[in-house]
């Protein structure tokens, strides 16, 4: 559950304060469990809307200046398989606020964009533009990677 | 062709939707340790109300007690009868007339060693056969019953005087003062002062006595009072005698909620300001509480003083639809720095926070008190000294025009607050109910005026705040 908590939180810090509030909520609202669905599912559930509730405190309705203007860049597959899983979840927290939040739940938990906008408290047309930024953000990372990692 | 984005989203999605990572080693005491707070928060919530109705059966206990107790004391003439116990041959017809003479002169009250020994004998429930014994022979906790009265009813033509008495034994030749339960009084006139005086008193204070047979001219004590006493239990007295105690302390304590009424106006002509305050500034909950003693004097009078303590919370939002936050991030290359990336980005930051104040008063107030049975009510006014100030949260800036903080970890340019507020002006409408004679409930209506503003004279707007609130408490008489 950290990991979840790391995806949506901006710090490591952030993300065990979510982490401990989380199960915190889990421990005290263990008796609205509804044996419906899987237990991990519930307690998912419950670390993903804490979560965002902390994103909300502070909520910033990010627009990037930059990467609007940057080409469709079709990025290898097989670039990104290669890296790991510390360095894909550091690719996303590295994601801002907005789109970080849009991604994960679009893109990483599988909601659809309406829900996602209702769970954030944005326009589903905002929800699309920024995965679609958060896309090309990731790209533009994940380019930067690639030559890293293979040099021409 | 395949969409690469959906690509990318699969590859994210299966690698970090089940990816674990341990955290921190602190999390789990943390979370440990909350829980446990919140266990002891509730177990301190439900010891908070084991305790309050505890306390509160007891205060009503001991007032009901108070006025059950059976008193065996010199009281005043005109409540009380005296019956004289002894052996002395009297004239049934007289013990009456004397015992009143001596009730309203007790320095008549014969002397011990004026009488001659007397014979006591012992009763015990439903038992007729009363027996002869010395006084020595009855023991601490014996029933006695003279012999004036058992031998007046074992008499030839009597009717036989069952005797079931309980509680403290009534010695021989002890003048024993018995309270007359005034609902009874009109029942006197229904037989001759005779022996009404000795013998049908004693039964009603006891409460117990059982005349099992009555004849005509042959009665001791009307067969209402036995019946009364058999069948009803003697009710505590409800009211406290404010008439034979024209003076008493009142001991309250109450809580309840409030509405605070912030004023807000500009001093220096700084509207936009003003309106920044008005705009970001809204009320919220506000209660209060307070310990507070009263004198009662002449009747009807009271002087109030003790602690009073109103807390006011107001929430401060702010939203800043321009922010711009910048990112600077140096990129290195095979370990090689290359450059430095920057991020501006631009939104919308929203702020919130509770702020709260908190004003610790002792208050001097004058009231009347009318009453009508067990209820009354009492008007009450007077003024309050400020002892604490305390305040805590956001607000804006009147220098910066910036969300600040004030309170003890206060970023305000400048000082906003007065330390102590000085004076306050209050009144208040108390109804009350008597549980018991020494224990009653409030609800009290209050209005306060703090008479100078909350704000020192150098801040752009002048903030004063009145104070409308209702107290529920219990008031115990001392």
């Amino acid at each position: 559950m950290y990991a979840v908590c790391l995806r949506y939180a901006r710090t490591r810090e952030d993300a065990a304060d979510i982490l401990q509030e989380g199960f915190l909520k889990v421990f005290t609202k263990l008796g609205q469990f509804q044996f419906q669905g899987s237990f991990e599912g519930w307690v998912r559930r419950v670390m993903v809307n804490t979560a965002l509730r902390a994103y909300q405190k502070q909520r910033y309705d990010f627009e990037q200046t930059g990467y609007e203007r940057l080409p469709e860049t079709a990025v290898d597959p097989d670039a990104v398989a290669m890296l790991s899983e510390a360095e894909l979840l550091k690719l996303v927290l590295n994601l801002p606020d907005g789109y970080r939040a849009v991604f994960n739940l679009v893109a990483i938990e599988g909601y659809s964009h309406a829900e996602a906008a209702e769970l954030l408290g944005i326009q589903e047309s905002t929800s699309r533009s920024q995965l679609t930024k958060a896309r090309r953000h990731l790209e533009v990372e994940v380019g930067k990677l690639d030559k890293i990692l293979l040099p021409d | 062709m395949e969409n690469p984005n959906h690509k990318l989203d699969e590859i994210f999605r299966r690698r970090l939707q089940d990816a674990e990572v341990a955290p921190p080693p602190f999390v789990w005491p943390a979370v440990e340790s909350a829980l446990q707070k919140r266990r002891r928060r509730r177990w301190g919530m439900w010891l908070f109300l084991l305790g309050t109705i505890l306390a509160s059966v007891w205060l009503w206990q001991s007032g009901a007690l108070n006025s059950l107790r059976l008193k065996l004391k010199p009281a005043a003439p005109e409540d009380q009868a005296l019956v004289t116990v002894t052996d002395h041959p009297m004239p049934s017809e007289t013990i009456g007339e004397s015992s009143l003479k001596i009730a309203e002169n007790p320095a008549a009250i014969p002397e011990q060693e004026d009488v001659p020994e007397t014979k006591a004998f012992r009763a015990t429930k439903n038992d007729s056969s009363l027996k002869p014994q010395t006084p020595s022979e009855t023991g601490a906790g014996g029933k006695v019953l003279s012999p004036d009265i058992v031998a007046r009813n074992q008499s030839p033509g009597k009717t036989e005087f069952q005797q079931n008495l309980k509680g403290d034994a009534v010695s021989t030749n002890t003048p024993v003062y018995l309270s007359v339960d005034p609902r009874l009084q009109g029942h006197e006139t229904q037989v001759s002062n005779t022996f009404l005086t000795l013998d049908q008193r004693l039964p009603i204070a006891r409460a117990e006595s059982v005349v099992s047979e009555s004849k005509p001219g042959q009665v001791f004590a009307p067969k209402s009072f036995q019946q009364h006493a058999r069948h009803k239990k003697v009710q505590p007295k409800l009211c406290y005698d404010f008439t034979r105690h024209p003076s008493a302390w009142l001991i309250d304590v109450y809580a309840g909620p409030s509405l605070a009424q912030r004023t807000l106006t500009s001093r220096q002509d700084d509207e936009p300001y003003l309106k920044q305050r008005l705009g970001t500034e809204q009320r919220d909950l506000a209660f209060n509480a307070g310990l507070r003693a009263s004198l009662l004097f002449n009747r009807n009078f009271l002087i109030r003083t003790g602690l009073h303590y109103d807390h006011v919370t107001e929430v401060f939002e702010f939203i800043d639809p321009t922010s711009v936050v910048t990112s600077i991030n140096q990129v290195f290359v095979n370990g090689q720095f290359i450059g430095v990336d920057t991020v501006v980005t631009y939104g919308e930051s929203y702020q919130k926070t509770y702020n709260r104040y908190g004003l610790l008063d002792i208050p001097l107030m004058l009231g009347v008190e009318m009453r009508q049975g067990r209820s009354g009510f009492s008007v009450n006014a007077g003024i309050s000294a400020n002892v604490l100030f305390q305040k805590s949260g956001s607000m804006i800036d009147p220098g910066t025009r910036e969300p600040a903080r004030f309170g003890s970890d206060g970023t305000l340019s400048q000082d906003v607050f007065r330390t102590r507020l000085g004076l306050s002006a209050g009144a208040s409408i108390q109804w009350y109910w008597h549980l018991t004679s020494h224990f009653r409930v409030f609800a009290e209506p209050s209005f306060r005026q703090v008479l100078r503003p909350v704000s020192v004279s150098s801040h752009p707007v002048e903030q004063r705040y009145s104070i409308l609130g209702i107290r529920f408490g219990a008031t115990k008489i001392l």
